[in-house]
């Protein structure tokens, strides 16, 4: 998910005071411990991407927002 | 694996208060709830919600060897569809796990329907921004949001 796309989500259901920050580059071998990739797609992450690419294929980040107040 | 994976820290982020009730969305093997217990004190209250069953079992054996099951609890259920009334909660949390919903605005919404008023919400996750190869961005749909 880009982060535009999460901020824009959260904004969608109501959420106000959107932060993103924290910003940290995350690899291939961090990747492969997330859930979200297969083992499959981390190896074709390791075939197609160039080698300088390995170590930032997405990036970590913090989202904060808040509820609005009543009033 | 005792601890699920996190990418980042959604607690210090959510300057977290005593007294204050959480709910760690994903909660894994508890170490995000273990964490915030520990900032609201047994004033506040943490709820772990997670799909595993199995994965509630390791969060409330963590929360009793970290001494903070007095205030923490641990239950099995889905993000897009969270086990709790509205407006119930100070303060969600979750980490890396957003990403492995396929239903992100309705994950988002009912976290919001479970939040006070004035309430707010802390997560970690990974983003991309389109620079992947377009098989494999397109490989897992959550990519697309």
């Amino acid at each position: 998910m880009a982060e535009r796309v999460f901020a824009a989500k959260l904004q969608g259901v109501g959420f106000e005071d959107v932060w993103v920050g924290g910003h940290r580059p995350s690899g291939i071998d961090e990747a492969s411990h997330y859930p979200l990739f297969t083992e499959e797609v981390i190896e074709l992450m390791r075939k197609t991407l160039p080698p300088e690419r390995h170590d930032h294929i997405a990036t970590g980040v913090i989202v904060k927002a808040r509820k609005p107040s009543l009033g | 694996m005792a601890w699920a994976l996190g990418v980042g820290n959604p607690v210090r982020y959510a300057l977290l208060q005593l007294g204050e009730d959480v709910l760690d969305v994903g909660s894994g093997g508890g170490i995000d709830s273990i964490l915030a217990a520990r900032r609201v004190g047994p004033q506040g209250s943490v709820i772990g919600l997670d799909i595993l069953e199995e994965m509630c079992e390791r969060g409330r054996r963590h929360a009793t060897e970290a001494g903070v099951n007095g205030w923490t609890q641990f239950r099995r259920g889905e993000m897009e569809d969270i086990p709790l009334p509205d407006g119930s909660i100070d303060v969600v949390i979750s980490n890396g796990v957003m990403n492995l919903s396929a239903r992100k605005s309705r994950a988002l919404a009912e976290i919001y329907r479970v939040l006070r008023p004035g309430g707010r919400v802390s997560m970690a996750d990974l983003t991309v921004e389109g620079e992947l190869p377009p098989e494999i961005a397109n490989d897992q749909s959550a990519w697309a949001g």
